[in-house]
């Protein structure tokens, strides 16, 4: 082996190394201790004749534990990651990346949804890909399904001809509800949305993981105020706090719910974020309630392993087959 | 601010050239700085990072990467690297990038190459090991000089170290890559 190869393997390591190679440095802090030492010193040093209290990182008041795990799966390398495979070799699921039905365009989401979940048809819809070598557009017409309890606004489901059978989750991209009611309904989320991990940041330090946050608390304290309107063009400050977030019908796992410090709450559910003001305080309040009154853990990863398993997520999802690098899962029936 | 990533792959899905002026707005910088590091030249790093959007916006779709950022760096990357190579084909030059890959040499005996795809696949992933295995710091370090190939006194200066701590704690990952990687059955 040579420099080379190993400089191109180590080009294959984890998105999450990546991400973190240019994040800035945690910078070691003085134990409290040795910082009301130096303070004191500088104190007299200086003359100033006044006792300088130094600031202490906060942390959460209900304090918090290290917790060693397996570190999280590793989300597997891209290799050769511009190797674009030829139409030929694509599946339709993979080659069909829009459907048109209705007016509206839809997107992909590599999802095969379960046979139980898929309701009436609505009527034949245009796939349509491009064949990224030659550049040619090509269409395919399929039937379009509705998804259980989804307003068709937001997903549908549609089925291949050559595919009889099997209905795959598209997505309509550019679906903007108005209201966090609106949301909620359109995708059923009161049957359909599950939480897992709750991840309260303190900037280059690491996050502190609550694994005890049930959705419930989520619905009472967040998502109550259905009047509260979607603005599509706001800019959330910094992320204090991160749910875990999963729709597994339409194939969104791991997503997030975030709250700001300037009081939004934010989601990259579906295909674009919707940012709802929620205000300060209930923000803070959520904050507060979750670092006080229940346990905080600082993750230490072990080495390679299952990903931490979430509340309510075993095996949710089903997976069917790996093919071309993408996978395709299958949505659990309704429960 | 920026567009979220989420909003770009989403633009890039829509073939809306919109993606390539928010991907250049939001992430130009960073590529350009990942391709200058190897090429050490200005006017093909600028090339090259014009080649990693113009890569993207073929590969997007049929890919959703998970993180934007990771896959236009390891684009940038490549293209760079493959333009290294061509420039260097006979011998390594002399520049910072050099120093880069004569220090991963130490970990290896340039013996047999990893031609199939899937040992090179199996080094990729026990590398990803050994880098889950050691503290956060430490896979920063590591990250910034062999992903990014960034010059050890700009690594010294960025995590609050002298150069001469930096190429220690370097070498030392190195030492410890190079034993895991044997230990492991890898023919360095």
């Amino acid at each position: 082996m040579r420099a080379e190869d190993l400089f191109e393997a180590i080009g294959q390591m984890d998105d999450r190394f990546v991400e973190e190679g240019r994040e800035a440095p945690a910078v070691k802090k003085m134990t409290w201790k040795k910082a009301l030492a130096a303070a004191a010193a500088l104190a007299i040093v200086a003359g100033l004749g006044i006792w300088a209290v130094p600031k202490i990182t906060p942390k959460p008041a209900g304090g918090y534990i290290e917790k060693h795990v397996p570190a999280p799966e590793l989300n597997g390398d891209i290799p050769e990651i511009y190797r674009v495979p030829h139409w030929e070799d694509m599946r339709d699921v993979q080659r069909y990346v829009s459907l048109s039905f209705d007016g509206k365009e839809y997107v992909t989401k590599l999802i095969l949804v379960h046979a139980e979940n898929v309701g009436a048809e609505l009527g034949a819809g245009t796939f349509a890909g491009q064949d990224n070598y030659t550049d040619e557009i090509h269409t395919l017409e399929g039937r379009v399904f509705e998804v259980k309890g989804v307003n068709t606004e937001a997903a549908v489901c549609a089925e291949f001809p050559d595919e009889l059978g099997r209905a795959y989750a598209y997505i309509n991209a550019m679906y903007t509800p108005a209201t966090l009611g609106q949301f909620i309904d359109d995708l059923n989320l009161r049957e359909t949305l599950s939480t897992g991990l709750v991840y309260v940041k303190r900037g280059a330090e690491p996050d502190v993981v609550y694994e005890d946050i049930g959705t419930e608390m989520v619905w009472q304290q967040l998502l109550s105020d259905a009047a509260l309107a979607n603005e599509p063009e706001a800019n959330p400050g910094p992320a204090v706090l991160s749910i875990s977030a999963n729709i597994d019908l339409l194939g969104y796992h791991n997503h997030t719910i975030t709250l700001t410090e300037d009081g939004y709450l934010w989601t990259n559910l579906l295909e674009s974020g919707k940012y709802f003001f929620i205000g300060r305080e209930k923000v803070q309040a959520f904050v507060k309630e979750v670092t006080e009154n229940h346990q905080g853990y600082i993750y230490i990863y072990d080495d390679a392993g299952e990903p931490v398993p979430e509340a309510g997520e075993e095996s949710r999802v089903a997976e069917t087959g790996v093919e071309e690098g993408v996978t395709v899962v299958q949505t659990a029936p309704a429960e | 601010m920026a567009m979220h990533d989420d909003e770009i792959v989403r633009l890039f899905w829509e073939r809306r050239e919109e993606a390539l002026r928010e991907t250049q707005e939001k992430y130009g910088r960073y590529c350009q700085g990942i391709a200058k590091n190897i090429l050490e030249n200005d006017q093909d790093a600028e090339e090259c990072t014009n080649d990693a959007l113009m890569k993207a916006w073929e590969s997007i779709p049929p890919e959703r990467p998970a993180s934007l950022k990771a896959y236009l760096g390891r684009i940038t990357r490549n293209l760079s690297f493959n333009l290294y190579r061509k420039a260097h084909a006979n011998k390594r030059g002399g520049g910072a990038f050099t120093a880069v890959l004569d220090e991963l040499a130490e970990c290896v005996a340039g013996g047999v190459e990893p031609e199939e795809e899937w040992a090179k696949k199996e080094l990729a992933e026990a590398i990803n090991d050994y880098l889950a295995g050691l503290p956060k710091d430490r896979r920063q370090l590591f990250a910034a000089r062999y992903f990014y190939a960034d010059e050890i006194p700009v690594i010294a200066r960025r995590f609050g170290i002298r150069e001469n701590t930096a190429s220690v704690r370097l070498a030392r990952l190195r030492k410890g890559l190079r034993e895991y990687l044997t230990e492991r059955g890898f023919h360095l």
